[in-house]
């Protein structure tokens, strides 16, 4: 496979991102909304009514924030891809752009890569960006009273480093294989958006202690998360093929 | 000239339906060959396997020596093909030179080649001042126009064009066609898939007719030859029976009708026959007005091939 052609097609599909209102909407809107609500919803009455929460609460509350929010953080990779990557196969479907695509000296993986790059980039950006805006307001609001930053810690290294990416690639996968049987972008996002359902399993079972984000259990998260990503990624493959897609792709 | 894309028991079967049946054709380098035939009768699939965009059933094909069916030259094949798909299938977004831009590089243009094809494209599609300009922006002709140049931008050998004209106004569809013919005189070899029978016989050098299978293959006047007899038609000032029984005892006139004023004859050689024709109706005291060969059209040639033939 040659990167450099996975590259052209990953910097055309960017290019007609920033060009899609609604594509560069979710970009910016899915992770402002997912990093900020949650701490926000915890902060502003703290800091709109000082008085009314004591002292040792407060410390309570904020030590457990980085639980609240991390949940929702990796939530980020897995929600965008949704949207972009429909939007990506089925548009390029609908549009009937793939023939003459695939009529070029590219091979399906090339294309497949780019596509999917293209969607992994700025998934990524938004995702790490909302971290890095989350442990700010953290680490702004814990270190005055811990006198030491909070977060990141090792959970919130490899949810940035191990769960995100590995997400985002598993919504990608499932989104191109959802995109080969759907004729419409909406529909294709919706459906390709379920896969959000195990985040949320993760997400209720943090909130619940039942299964906290703790580096042990992100560690089995990530090892089942990696064997999906090769079970779809194999699928995908041999979905993602010229004869498959201008035959059998409705 | 050698064969630019050979063929031979070409089939294509999808589950139970076959959309191509033992397709064999030789196209020569520089030909435009049109390729007819009614809907689903196996053209677009054609194009598809000889773009190696889907994999033949059975039979072998080659475009330019290379086999469709052999993964690496299928690559190779890609390199040397331009296509010009039934739907435009643009970047909406993007704008005219993004979207040639685009598939420059992937056809692995440098930026100077790039740039210079680009720019000769465009300035002779007249589209040059538009290059900036959101495809999504551009009317159907003018998009059918940068569809062409998408399809060139890489100097193809051969070029598969699937209903370049289908869905235009004239004024565009006329502008396609004279590219066509333009791309003609630099001996590109072309494949061009149409309904369009007058266009065919404007631009062609010859045709194929296919339902499935491939009924007849040749230029227009030679597949007309192959279904009717030629006739040369006299026109007469007046029509006198003494002169059609003088035409009707030549040997080389096989058949005589008449039709208001004039006289239409059978035969095997217009050459040949005209001036004994001609002689003896002028011995016979006849005024002859003028003398044509009367000639089919491509239509007619098209519409008795088709129900001839049973549907595949």
């Amino acid at each position: 496979m040659r990167l450099s052609k996975a590259w052209i097609v990953a910097e055309k599909d960017l290019d007609e991102f920033k060009r899609n209102r609604f594509i560069m909407t979710t970009l910016v809107s899915m992770p402002v909304i997912l990093s900020l609500t949650p701490i926000l919803s915890f902060l502003t009455p703290m800091l709109i009514y000082p008085t009314a929460i004591g002292e040792a609460e407060k410390l309570s509350l904020i030590l457990m924030l980085p639980r609240f929010t991390l949940p929702l953080l990796i939530m980020i990779p897995t929600i965008t891809p949704s949207m972009i990557a429909s939007y990506s196969f089925v548009g390029e479907k609908t549009n009937r752009s793939l023939e003459p695509l695939l009529a070029t000296p590219t091979s399906e993986e090339e294309l497949l890569m780019g596509k999917s790059f293209a969607v992994f980039m700025p998934t990524m950006v938004g995702t790490w960006g909302g971290f890095m805006v989350d442990m700010a307001l953290l680490d702004w609001v814990a270190y005055p009273l811990f006198g030491r930053l909070i977060v990141p810690d090792l959970s919130w290294a490899m949810a940035m480093l191990l769960l995100s990416p590995s997400f985002c690639i598993l919504s990608i996968e499932a989104n191109v294989l959802v995109s080969s049987r759907m004729n419409d972008v909406r529909a294709a996002q919706q459906i390709g958006g379920l896969v959000v359902m195990p985040v949320m399993l993760i997400y209720f079972g943090s909130l619940t202690n039942f299964f906290p984000l703790a580096p042990s259990n992100m560690l089995i998260i990530f090892s089942i998360a990696v064997v999906t990503v090769l079970l779809l990624g194999s699928i995908t493959k041999k979905v993602f093929q010229r004869e498959e897609i201008l035959t059998k792709w409705r | 000239m050698g064969a630019m894309i050979e063929t031979e028991g070409l089939t294509r079967v999808f589950n139970s339906t076959t959309a191509v049946e033992d397709l064999t054709l030789s196209i020569r380098e520089g030909e435009v060959f049109g390729f007819l035939g009614p809907n689903g009768a196996g053209k677009t699939t054609t194009v598809r396997m000889l773009c190696t965009l889907i994999a033949k059933t059975r039979g072998m094909a080659h475009v330019n020596g290379l086999d469709i069916s052999d993964p690496d030259e299928a690559m190779k094949i890609r390199q040397i093909v331009g296509l010009l798909p039934e739907m435009p299938g643009l970047y909406e977004r993007l704008s005219a030179y993004r979207n040639l831009d685009f598939y420059g590089r992937l056809y692995g243009l440098d930026e100077t080649k790039r740039r210079e094809s680009i720019e000769r494209f465009l300035k002779l599609l007249d589209l040059w001042e538009k290059r900036e300009d959101s495809v999504a922006t551009f009317s159907k002709g003018m998009r059918q126009k940068i569809v062409i140049a998408r399809a060139l931008i890489h100097d193809p050998l051969v070029l598969f064009l699937d209903e370049p004209t289908a869905g235009l106004d004239p004024e565009a569809a006329k502008t396609v066609r004279d590219f066509i013919l333009e791309l003609r005189k630099e001996r590109r070899t072309i494949f061009l898939n149409t309904h369009n029978l007058d266009e065919a016989g404007r631009v062609c050098d010859r045709i194929g007719i296919i339902r499935t299978k491939l009924i007849a293959v040749g230029t227009p006047n030679e597949l007309s030859d192959k279904l009717w007899k030629k006739n040369t038609v006299v026109n007469l000032v007046a029509l006198e029976d003494h002169v059609v029984e003088a035409v009707k005892r030549l040997d080389l006139v096989q058949n005589v009708r008449t039709s208001n004023n004039s006289l239409i004859c059978e035969v095997d050689n217009p050459e040949e026959a005209n001036p004994y024709i001609v002689e003896a109706i002028v011995k016979a005291g006849g005024r002859v007005r003028s003398v044509v060969e009367l000639q089919r059209s491509l239509e007619e040639v098209y519409l008795k091939l088709i129900k001839e033939e049973p549907s595949g």
